[in-house]
């Protein structure tokens, strides 16, 4: 890996948790209810740099994020890992098909991770599925606001990115 | 950005996926509260095994593990956890559906007593 990959990727992670930091601090009046910010670094590297560089950053975070939260191999790491993975490979298969826009890639990237979520619950914790569908309705109203908020949020991202690149082009 | 701009930033298959995304989550919220059951018995599982079945009318506090249990005016909710996210604790009371504690392995499912789930019937 080129030296500037590597700084690229740090730099690109160290965004991730400070997103995943800043996140924990809004109060939200449903406990599952998480932005999922760092879904917006995740999908912009993405796309500027493919799947291997996502899903490098995405497991970066999540070990250091846990870290710092001190949920290190508990329940919510095992929920984040699974649902990260999971949201990483849909929203490359997304990608690779060529039809959506960062809107879409969210709101797949979204669910999937809610899925992959549920999935680690069912599979690791409890066998109870009835329970878990349950939340169902809570989760997929959950997932497709955060969604629909991420995906306008690479949007202008994207925008400011292609600008400033421009601009640097332009004067030089 | 104008909103013009930022709608054509969007794919066709974008907004398809939306519209899609919307409508499964409304006929979710409004389907799946039909099918639970109001009231009833409260089931406390841990580790996937029943360990209490009680009538939700009758008021009680169990404490299991370290969670308290709290069953009053036919709801239920956790009182109190040492858990260090609390999520059950801020769940609150309920009278349908489930409290599911990860930490502890504890799901607190609401029963009905009937076996017909309410507000749905064969002639509506």
């Amino acid at each position: 890996m080129q030296q500037r990959e590597k700084y690229r990727l740090a730099l690109l992670a160290a965004c991730a948790i400070a997103m995943y930091g800043f996140e924990r601090l809004i109060p939200t009046p449903i406990p599952w209810l998480r932005f999922g910010f760092a879904n917006i670094i995740t999908l912009i590297t993405l796309t500027l740099y493919g799947f291997n560089a996502a899903l490098t950053i995405t497991l970066i975070r999540i070990l250091i994020g846990s870290m710092l939260t001190g949920t290190l191999l508990g329940p919510p790491f095992v929920m984040s890992l699974v649902g990260g993975v999971f949201s990483v490979a849909a929203m490359w298969a997304a990608f690779r098909i060529r039809v959506f826009g960062p809107l879409g890639l969210s709101l797949i990237g979204a669910f999937f991770h809610n899925l992959g979520q549920l999935l680690a619950v069912y599979a690791v914790f409890i066998q109870n599925l009835r329970s878990i569908l349950v939340l169902a309705p809570v989760i997929l109203f959950i997932g497709t606001l955060t969604g629909v908020l991420n995906g306008l949020a690479v949007i202008f991202t994207m925008e400011h990115l292609k600008k400033m690149s421009d601009n640097v082009q332009n004067t030089q | 950005m104008r909103i013009a701009e930022l709608i054509n930033r969007t794919t066709l298959f974008d907004r398809l996926l939306l519209v899609f995304m919307v409508f499964v989550t409304g006929a979710a919220i409004v389907l799946v509260p039909l099918y639970l059951p109001h009231g009833g018995q409260v089931r406390i599982e841990v580790d996937n095994k029943l360990l209490y079945k009680l009538p939700i009318n009758e008021d009680k506090t169990i404490p299991i593990g370290g969670l308290v249990v709290e069953i009053r005016a036919g709801k239920v909710r956790v009182a109190d956890s040492d858990c260090p996210g609390k999520i059950c604790v801020k769940q609150g009371w309920i009278d349908s559906g489930a409290i599911i504690c990860l930490p502890k392995r504890v799901v607190i499912t609401v029963e009905g007593t009937a076996a017909a789930p309410k507000g749905v019937d064969a002639t509506t």
